[in-house]
């Protein structure tokens, strides 16, 4: 069904409207409208297993002139996980809210974050592209204000100003396509990009502007202190989601658009910073003293594994060999897109339960919130990247990957950056397992814990054991299958 | 599936299912959680006894998960992956019971025995690992297993001393996982084949092969505590004792070392890593530990850091026995894998009964307990002697084994040296141990335990049959070592199943 | 039938232990050896026994040899057992006593009736290190250091001998002295065995544990020690050392040399000493030391080797005989004081050692002059020289009971008849009785006796405080304070020597004087086991 590609987009913003229009019945529209964008996203992922690709031009109008959307394994992927998480996250956001004015805020804004994050991964078209990634920024640095403290409203508007200079490169980016090039069409754009100083600056622009959106060191300043002030559902997405949306560009337009025009170095340099964003990220998480600020930190060192897969990718022979780093990066993406809103809801549920989320203070919380610290547990190991997580086989793919392109310096930069995931993780989980009452006392596991317990056990199980079927989604036509000795 | 097919599986469901339940109930359902720790050690015994009749008959048994493209998840039995599974799942057995007696009444029950179920599936699975990356990815497993039992106490030593763990078990696995990725990538992927498989390719880059090995063994050697790589377990000795008897006889360490007989055989195979030369660095740092581990064991008073040190100069008999070249040395180093088992996991239960019933933590509190606490000490005594390589004990037959192997191999020259030297340290740190308990008067007042007396017995049965049955089982290892079903006929038959190849 | 018999000989040890346990019933110790007797007696030599599926194979059978050293090992054994049974226990302490004394028992008659080299290590083993239990007896200052130092070079001995082991099973591939017939025996291998059989067997330089261990255990610990234990080494010898394998001669010299040294040594510090105890010990020694020269000679001398060697071991079983009913007698003198009786059989005990004539010394002696008389002028020298050492300390020995003991005790009747018993047969085994001889040269000892001891009378009246009584001191006790006196004067020795103390002393320790006795027997034996290694790889 070609129209099917609306829905995701169209339901989330109808739930927005209803919300607005009703505020006491808000928390509904959200789990409803969450509910069924899941549904219509299921059914873009098995539409897509079955076509490869689907592709809808709205009001029949053929691209150049109308706005195409387009679906093919990796939005599908993508989007798929987006609704999972939403839905989760929105589950836990009915109980998050006391408070009925926030409620009324936060929905709202909400379901305009995930229609601005469904748009833009199903967008075919470089200046829907950036329609849909200003709304998304103008719709988190909303949430992240939600939190209506000094702090949370300065980092709100630091994002807003940084996030502001990313679009703005970005749309510079998008001119000079166009104004090159004619058409702002992706697939059109892919057949006409040359090597040449126009698609060069354009790259440029738009991939620093990009890079700002998607922290990746040293752009990354502004995302700790927004995402630790920021309510925990909200953190959960910005995390999860809105820096996933902007790295899903850079791998568009690397892998897409501009392939042509790319070479070695560029993603060399990408790389160099992903290893920087790995390293630092990884030791401030470390020395984080709360929880939902190690959170935030290990995003920005998550987000350099992704960037140091950008040159493996590259370097690779394209056919089986980059399919392989492909699928393994896209594992990563949608393991870490899970793991990282799981701890953050957890951490949610700490910070309520206990009134503070200080780590040092986290004595007894396995004794008084097992399941929560169960959640916590299985997310630290995605996060780190032990099995039977899908980052362990992420991880294996992208070394392994990188021996076999000979590109032997980011062996040692994730060793590292695993052990101190491995050192910060531990710390809490080793506080949390500690003696104390910094929690309070034990009381039966209530619903709210569940939505992050879920999440992680996808993180940690499902997307292990199953990983297989992300290859065989994302790259169809690769042999899968056993071994041959 | 067939039961070919679903067998490994089922081994490894038998204790993971079990420790998925009892994390779910409650911490005053004694009866339930011990009804299902024994069924599923009862019913894994059953399934291992299966395994191990259907191995001789030359039966395969394999179970097949694929992961990602072109890596696989294998199960598969072979005499090696059967020896240590029966080990392990033996012991587990024991080890249960005891645990039942033993933390009885603490806190915390149901988190204890799912964690510990989880690493006997995770051990489980190890041994059955069918090629490399399955073994990392159950080494790892174990890691994120045995973490919460190291700090069970929760008491800031506790957490202290299973960060130590952690740190040094993550950094391990790391290398491992780097040094497998690499073979990986260079060889292609590679399941376990009794005789090795890397010998017959001879287009890899030997110096590449050496360093895989090096990387292999660092992070293999980190669990078997080889020195330098063994400074967590001394640190670990704050685990509850039941732990510390799993992780020295059973699970942690033995891992390493069953992760360096499989990478020397299994993968390399043994003449092809002699001809690379990376044996003798192997037998050069399981030479060093042994003698290392011996004497710093002299310098312990704390009973338990004792038997730590002499966990890390014992297991590397083990690696000493795959470093020499040679089916004797082979044989004497599979079968001390389960001697070494079966004796330290005596030890550490005798240790965990002074601390329980007399409160006697250190060697020089230990005057007189063979007079209050005969059938423990008499055990402790029979893991001693066994240690030190006494016949009729088992560890005799491991030393006598691994002395024949070197002697014919010509490697003597330094393996007699040292066998001989860490039998005298042995004898030098467990005999006046052994002295002070049988010969020595009582003090007038124990520092104070928890357990009392039962009657006429020294301590509750649960806690007094595991080291006896362990004890026992170490000398009719020894004793009965030439009968068929020992642990020598089987090592005997590994060894002749890879020269054979 | 004869199985069942050899099976019943092994096992009655823990039966007895079982009995004793059970029951404490003390006779058990004295019946655990009358199975082994009536077996040497009545069991037909070449019997066998084995048991494939025990330990590595066990194999056992009975031998000419074998038969010797079973029939006068379980007799010692029995009359000890007897002595020990009778003897009133210590409250308390006794059932460790009696444990170790049968499971020493049972190790000696695994060891003697070995037919092959596992077997024979075990029992061996089981032996060396059950002695301890007996040799700590009542746990006194002086048996606990005793024990310690025999502990300490027992397990060296040990050692040295697994390694050997390990060398000659792998050299020859088979684990059956059967198979040890006319093979090239690697040197590594044969050092080894001699140096861990000699530690047993007290070779100079090696017996630096056996006068601490004798003068400080109780009486009948040491009877077993003196007499069965020790004979255990010769029987190591062996069996492990063919008479037809290849490569022995140069160990054959090495060994007179030693053995001569030690007969000397013996002699030398024997007649020095204080202690009735510790002359019986150095005699030990020389006697010891004369037994491995002979038997030296034996391997360095082909065609002499099975006269040789038939000879030394009657000679050997004589000897051990004699010193075992010795011993037992010191243990009355000790109780009793200067009685009577008591001397007079000591006297005549001693008679037998020295060889007097018409005595079982005499034909010993005489057997071996036989042996050694075709062409063989240094042991036929050696032999003269032995005889006249004994007599010295034999003198020397019955000078020392004729002063008055520490404190005497109520006589207990049955230990002294089982004594009183093993009189005859020690007085005249291994002779027959037709062929008691009468020979001159045997009175050469004795005139030296009796002019040695005149001479002791006449020194004794003329200086009287010149030989005072009290404890004998030891060589090793004489090595700690030698090495302490260059300590003070060598600050940087103390320092490593600290160290060295700190890794090798057993923690929370006996007091400060005697920790120099666990670095010196370690170093020592470290340096012979290395400098013996050595000395294999450059011949090689």
């Amino acid at each position: 069904m070609n129209n099917l590609l609306i829905w995701p987009v169209a339901l989330p913003l109808i739930g927005s409207l209803l919300a607005l229009v009703w505020p006491r019945r808000a928390d509904w529209a959200g789990i409803g409208a969450s509910v069924a964008a899941l549904a219509v996203a299921g059914l873009v992922a098995a539409d897509v297993m079955r076509h490869d690709s689907l592709e809808l031009a709205i009001g029949g109008w053929t691209p150049g002139l109308g706005i195409a959307l387009r679906a093919d394994g990796l939005s599908a992927a993508l989007l798929l996980m987006s609704s999972l998480v939403a839905l989760a996250t929105a589950i836990y956001a009915t109980n998050y809210f006391t408070d009925a004015h926030k409620r009324a805020d936060f929905w709202p804004l909400w379901l305009l974050l995930i229609t601005a994050l469904h748009a833009l991964l199903l967008s075919g078209d470089l200046f829907n592209i950036y329609v849909t990634l200003e709304l998304l920024g103008l719709a988190a640095v909303a949430l992240a204000a939600l939190g209506r403290t000094r702090a949370a409203l300065q980092a709100a508007v630091r994002y807003l100003t940084v996030g502001l200079l990313g679009s703005l490169a970005f749309l510079t980016g998008v001119g000079l396509v166009y104004a090159a090039y004619g058409t702002l069409d992706m697939s059109t754009l892919a057949g006409q990009v040359r090597a040449e100083p126009a698609a060069w600056v354009a790259l440029a622009l738009m991939t620093s502007g990009l890079l700002i959106k998607s922290a990746l060191f040293p752009m990354h300043f502004w995302l700790p202190s927004a995402h630790a002030n920021a309510p925990a559902p909200v953190s959960a997405a910005l995390s999860a989601l809105v820096v996933k949306a902007a790295f899903y560009l850079v791998l568009r337009l690397w892998l897409d658009v501009f392939d042509v025009a790319l070479g070695p170095a560029a993603a060399g340099m990408l790389g160099v910073l992903g290893a920087f964003a790995v390293i630092w990220g990884s030791w401030k998480a470390f020395r984080a003293e709360r929880l939902k600020l190690l959170a935030a930190y290990s995003t920005v060192a998550q987000i350099g594994y992704l960037f140091v897969f950008l040159p493996v990718l590259l370097a690779s022979a394209p056919g089986a060999a980059r399919d392989l780093v492909f699928g393994a990066l896209v594992l990563f993406a949608l393991t870490h897109g899970f793991a990282k809103s799981a701890f953050f809801l957890g951490a949610g549920v700490v910070l309520q339960r206990a009134g503070h989320d200080r780590i040092a203070e986290l004595g007894g919380t396995a004794r008084a919130l097992p399941v929560t610290t169960f959640g916590l547990a299985l997310a630290g190991i995605a996060l780190i990247g032990l099995p039977p997580s899908g980052t362990f086989l992420a991880k294996w793919q992208l070394m392994a990957s990188a021996i076999e392109v000979g590109q032997w310096l980011w062996i040692p930069v994730i060793a590292a950056g695993s052990l101190l995931a491995g050192a910060y993780v531990f710390r809490v989980l080793g506080h949390a397992f500690g003696p104390g009452e910094g929690v309070g006392p034990a009381l039966a596991w209530a619903r709210q814990e569940l939505p992050a317990l879920l999440l992680a056990v996808v993180a940690t199980a499902v997307l292990g054991l199953g990983a297989v079927h992300v290859w065989s989604f994302v790259v169809p036509g690769l042999a899968i299958g056993g071994i041959q000795p | 599936m067939s039961l070919s097919a679903s067998l490994p599986l089922l081994i490894l469901l038998s204790s993971l299912v079990p420790g998925l339940v009892i994390f779910l109930l409650h911490e005053e359902s004694r009866r339930l959680r011990t009804v299902l720790n024994l069924l599923g050690a009862t019913v894994k015994m059953i399934l291992v006894g299966v395994m191990i009749w259907g191995v001789f008959h030359e039966q395969v048994y394999e179970t097949r998960w694929t992961l990602a493209p072109g890596l696989d998840l294998v199960l598969h039995a072979d005499a090696l992956s059967v020896l240590f599974v029966s080990l392990s799942t033996l012991l587990w057995l024991v080890t249960t019971v005891y645990a039942i007696g033993y933390l009885e009444g603490s806190p915390h029950r149901s988190r204890f025995f799912g964690f510990f179920s989880l690493c006997v599936t995770a051990t489980v699975g190890l041994a059955l690992a069918g090629n490399l990356f399955t073994f990392v990815v159950f080494y790892e497993f174990l890691t994120l297993a045995t973490y919460p039992l190291v700090a069970h106490k929760g008491t800031p030593e506790a957490i202290r001393g299973a960060r130590v763990y952690l740190a040094y078990t993550l950094a391990g696995g790391m290398a491992l996982l780097i040094g497998a990725v690499w073979l990986r990538t260079l060889a292609g992927p590679l399941e376990f084949v009794q005789g090795g498989i890397l010998g017959g390719m001879e287009h890899l880059d030997p110096w590449a092969l050496r360093w895989i090995f090096l990387l292999l063994i660092v992070g293999l050697g980190v669990k078997a505590a080889l020195v330098p790589l063994h400074g967590w377990l001394p640190q670990a000795m704050v685990a509850p004792a039941p732990v510390s008897a799993l992780l020295h006889a059973v699970a942690v360490v033995k891992a390493g070392a069953f992760g360096i007989v499989r990478v020397v055989y299994d993968v390399y195979g043994v003449e092809f890593a002699a001809s690379l030369g990376v044996l003798a660095l192997l037998g050069a740092a399981a030479a060093v530990t042994i003698i290392y581990g011996s004497v710093k064991a002299l310098s312990q008073d704390h009973l338990k850091k004792r038997l730590a040190y002499s966990t890390v100069s014992q297991v590397s008999y083990i690696a000493l026995g795959t470093a020499v070249l040679g089916p004797l040395a082979t044989i004497g180093g599979m079968v001390h894998l389960v001697h070494q088992g079966v004796m330290k996991i005596t030890l550490f239960f005798a240790a965990g009964n002074y601390a329980e019933a007399l409160g006697v933590h250190r060697v020089s509190e230990m005057d007189g307990v063979g007079r209050r606490m005969p059938g423990t000490t008499l055990a402790f005594t029979v893991g001693a002697l066994g240690m030190i390589g006494i016949p009729p004990v088992a560890g005799f037959v491991s030393k006598w084994y691994l002395g024949l192997g070197a002697v014919e191999s010509g490697a003597a020259i330094w393996v007699l040296p040292v066998l001989v030297g860490s039998s005298l340290l042995n004898a030098a740190y467990f005999l006046p141990i052994l002295y002070r308990a049988w010969f020595k008067q009582p003090p007038a007042a124990w520092p104070g335990g928890h357990e009392q007396a039962v009657g006429r017995w020294e301590i509750k049965g649960a806690l007094l049959w595991p080291p006896l049955v362990t004890a026992g089982l170490a000398i009719a290892a020894g004793l009965f070592a030439a009968a068929p079903y020992s642990p020598l006929e089987w090592a005997r038959l590994i060894a002749e199943r890879e020269y054979s190849s | 039938m004869n199985e069942i018999a050899l099976t019943l000989v092994l096992l009655s040890p823990f039966i007895a232990i079982a009995v004793l346990l059970a029951t404490s019933m003390r006779w058990s110790l004295a019946l655990a050896a009358v199975p082994a007797f009536a077996a040497a007696l009545l069991t037909p030599v070449g019997s066998t026994l084995e048991l494939s599926w025990l330990l590595l194979g066990v194999h056992f059978a009975l031998d000419a040899t074998g038969q010797l050293f079973l029939l006068f090992s379980s007799l010692v054994w029995l009359v000890a057992g007897v002595y020990a049974a009778a003897t009133p226990p210590d409250p308390g302490r006794r059932r460790g006593f009696d444990l170790f004394f049968l499971l020493a028992l049972a190790g000696n008659l695994i060891l003697v009736l070995a037919a092959d080299m596992v077997t024979f290590y075990v029992g061996f083993a089981l032996m060396g290190l059950s002695a301890y239990g007996m040799v700590i007896g009542r746990r006194s200052q002086r048996a606990r250091r005793a024990g310690r130092i025999y502990l300490a070079f027992t397990l060296a001995g040990e050692l040295a001998l697994f390694s050997g082991l390990l060398a000659l099973a792998a050299a020859v591939d088979s684990r059956l002295f059967a198979d040890l017939t006319g093979i090239a025996m690697p040197p590594v291998a044969v050092g080894l065995l001699l140096l861990g059989f000699g530690i047993k067997l007290a070779l100079p330089g090696l017996h630096l544990w056996l006068v601490p261990t004798y003068t400080g255990a109780p009486i009948v610990a040491v009877a077993v020690l003196s007499g069965p234990m020790m004979n255990a080494g010769l029987l190591g010898w062996l069996r492990f050392l063919p008479s037809d394998a290849s490569g022995l001669a140069d160990w054959g010299s090495v060994l007179m040399l030693l053995g001569t040294a030690g007969l000397v040594l013996g002699v030398w510090l024997g007649v020095m000493q204080r202690e009735p105890r510790a002359v019986l010990a150095y005699s030990s020694i020389a006697k010891m030391g004369l037994i491995s020269a002979l038997f030296g000679t034996a391997l360095a001398n082909p065609v002499h080797t099975a006269p040789i060697i038939a000879a030394l071991v009657l000679f050997a079983m004589h000897h051990l005989l004699v010193k075992s009913a010795l011993f037992l007698g010191v243990g009355e003198w000790e109780k009793r004081g200067r009685v009577s009786w008591v001397m007079v059989v000591l006297g005549l005990l001693a008679l037998t050692m020295i060889g007097a004539p018409f005595t079982g010394g005499a034909f010993a002696k005489q057997g071996l002059g036989e042996a050694v008389a075709d062409g063989l002028d240094g042991p036929a020298a050696l032999l003269t020289l032995a005889a006249i050492g004994t007599a010295l300390l034999m003198a020397r020995f019955m000078w020392l009971l004729t002063r008055p003991a520490a404190r005497p005790s109520p006589i207990c009747r049955v230990p002294v008849v089982a004594w009183l018993a093993l009189l005859p047969v020690a007085l005249w085994a291994p002779s027959m009785p037709g062929a008691i001889a009468f020979d001159v040269a045997g009175l050469v000892p004795l005139g030296a006796i009796l002019a040695a001891l005149a001479v002791m009378a006449w020194m004794d009246a003329r200086w009287p405080g010149l030989w005072p009584h009290g404890r004998s001191s030891d060589e090793l006790n004489a090595i700690g304070l030698a090495l302490r006196h260059a300590k003070r004067h060598l600050p940087a020795l103390e320092f490593q020597s600290a160290r060295l103390r700190v890794a090798l002393a057993w923690p929370a320790s006996a007091p400060a004087p005697s920790q120099g006795t666990l670095v010196i027997p370690g170093l020592l034996w470290l340096a012979l086991f290395l400098g013996l290694l050595m000395a294999a790889v450059l011949s090689h």
